[in-house]
C-alpha cells in the first residue's frame, strides 16, 4: 500500500498513530498545548475525524437477519438430535409461529402468547366511546413475528420480552373529534394491557381507515344502490 | 414485580434440554450475531451460513458454558471463530479483491456519502483477521477492550496493538475518501 511511510509522522514530530487513537476512542490530546497550534495536527485531524465519522455511520446501520435464520438453526438441530438416536417429537423444534411474552420469576417463567394480548387490545379500542369498529381492512404490513392467524384482524402487537408495540387500526362514528379519541384508545389499550398482562407498551399506532354514519355519504351510496332500470 | 428473565436463567433452562427456552435465546440473539458474522465476512449468504453454524455450535457447547463469561461474550466468541475458520478456508483460493470490486469511479474525492460507506466495509474486508476481528468488534460492535480480550482469549494489551494497527491501515485505505 502507498503512503504508509507518510502515515507514521507529521512533518511537526506528532505520531499520526496517536492522533488516530484519540479520534478513534473520543479522549483527549496528549500534548493538547501543541496541537491546538499546529496547522499539521489540525489538519490531520479533521481528515481523522471524516473517516471515523463514516466507521460510527456503518456502525450504525441497521442490519435484519434472514427470518429462515432460526428455522434453519432448528432444522440442524434437529438432525444432530436424530443422529444421536433421539427420539423428538417434531413440534420440539420447530420453532413456534406464536410469539410469547416472558415474565421471569423465581418460581418460573410466565408466558404470554401475542394473540392474547392481540386480543386484550382489540377489546379495549372496542369499547371506547367513538370507535365503531376495528378495521377488517388487512394490515399493510405485518409486524415482524406477528400470528395473523389467532389475531384479531385491526390489530397487530409486536412483543419483546416484556414490553410490547401495538398497532389498532379503527372505524370511527362520525362526528368524533379523531385526534381526542386516538388518544383515549391508547390510554385504555396502555392500561388494560398492563392491568391483565403486566406487560408495558411501548407505543400504541392508531390508524383512522374509515367513518360510520357520514350523513354526506348517504347519497352517494344510494345512487350506487339503485336497482338497474329505474330511473 | 416483573422481571425480565436474563440470559442465564434462559441459558440454565436450556441445559436441562428446554427447547423453547433456546429458542427464545436464539430470538434474542440472532440479530447480533448474524451482524458480526457479516461484518467480518462481508457475504450475506456466507454470514448466514455462519450464524446459523455458530448457534448449532452454542446449542452443543451448552453443557459446557459454566456462567464464566457473560452470554452475549460467549456468543460473540462462538461466532467469531466460526468465522475466522471460514476465513481461513477461503485463503488463497478465493482473492478478496476478486470478491469486493474495487469502485470504478477512481480515487477522486468522494461526493457521495454512499461511497465512502462502501469504501470503509471494504476497507475493513481487507484487514488481515487478526485485524479485522478487533477492529469489529470495537469499532462497530462498540464491545470493551476487556470484553475483546475475554471473546479473543488474548491480552488486553493485545487487544490495543491490533486495533491500532488496524486502525491505521483503515485510515490509509480510505485516506482517497477524504
Amino acid at each position: 500500500m502507498t503512503g504508509r511511510e507518510d502515515l507514521s509522522r507529521l512533518p511537526c514530530g506528532t505520531n499520526i498513530a496517536n492522533l488516530v487513537d484519540q479520534i478513534a476512542e473520543g479522549v483527549a490530546s496528549a500534548d493538547p498545548a501543541h496541537q491546538a497550534d499546529c496547522p499539521d495536527c489540525q489538519a490531520t485531524l479533521r481528515e481523522l475525524e471524516h473517516v471515523w465519522g463514516t466507521v460510527r455511520t456503518v456502525a450504525r446501520e441497521e442490519i435484519v437477519p434472514p427470518r429462515r435464520l432460526i428455522e434453519s438453526v432448528f432444522r440442524r438441530i434437529r438432525q444432530e438430535l436424530r443422529a444421536l438416536g433421539q427420539l423428538v417429537p417434531l413440534e420440539a423444534v420447530i420453532p413456534r409461529l406464536v410469539r410469547h411474552a416472558l415474565l421471569g420469576g423465581p418460581r418460573g417463567a410466565t408466558r404470554i402468547a401475542d394473540s392474547v394480548v392481540a386480543r386484550i387490545v382489540a377489546k379495549a379500542a372496542r369499547d371506547t366511546p367513538g370507535v365503531h369498529a376495528l378495521s377488517v381492512r388487512e394490515l399493510a404490513a405485518p409486524k415482524a413475528g406477528a400470528p395473523g392467524r389467532l389475531a384479531p384482524r385491526g390489530v397487530a402487537v409486536d412483543i419483546s420480552g416484556h414490553s410490547v408495540s401495538v398497532e389498532v387500526r379503527l372505524v370511527v362514528a362520525y362526528g368524533t373529534s379523531i385526534p381526542a379519541l386516538a388518544a383515549e384508545v391508547r390510554r385504555r389499550v396502555i392500561r388494560r394491557v398492563e392491568v391483565l398482562t403486566g406487560l408495558e407498551t411501548t407505543d400504541v399506532q392508531v390508524a383512522v381507515d374509515d367513518v360510520f354514519g357520514d350523513p354526506d355519504s348517504l347519497p352517494h351510496r344510494i345512487v350506487l344502490r339503485r336497482p338497474p332500470g329505474r330511473p | 414485580m416483573v422481571v425480565e428473565t436474563d440470559d442465564i436463567q434462559l441459558v440454565r433452562a436450556a441445559q436441562t434440554g428446554d427447547l423453547w427456552a433456546f429458542e427464545e435465546l436464539v430470538r434474542r440473539h440472532e440479530t447480533r450475531v448474524y451482524r458480526v458474522a457479516l461484518r467480518l465476512l462481508g457475504s450475506p449468504d456466507e454470514a448466514e451460513d455462519a450464524a446459523q453454524e455458530a448457534f448449532v455450535q452454542v446449542w452443543q457447547a451448552l453443557p459446557a458454558f459454566r456462567g464464566e463469561s457473560s452470554v452475549s461474550t460467549w456468543l460473540y466468541r462462538i461466532v467469531t471463530n466460526r468465522c475466522l475458520s471460514l476465513m481461513e478456508a477461503r485463503r488463497g483460493y478465493e482473492p478478496l479483491s476478486e470478491r469486493y470490486e474495487a469502485p470504478t469511479a477512481g480515487p477522486q474525492r468522494a461526493t457521495e456519502t454512499h461511497d465512502a460507506l462502501a469504501a470503509l466495509k471494504k476497507a475493513v474486508l481487507h484487514l488481515t483477521p487478526e485485524q479485522r476481528v478487533p477492529l469489529v468488534l470495537r469499532e462497530l460492535e462498540g464491545r470493551s477492550y476487556d470484553e475483546i480480550a475475554e471473546i479473543l482469549e488474548i491480552s488486553v494489551p493485545a487487544v490495543k496493538g491490533r486495533l491500532h494497527r488496524a486502525r491505521l491501515e483503515v485510515v490509509v485505505a480510505m485516506r482517497q475518501w477524504l
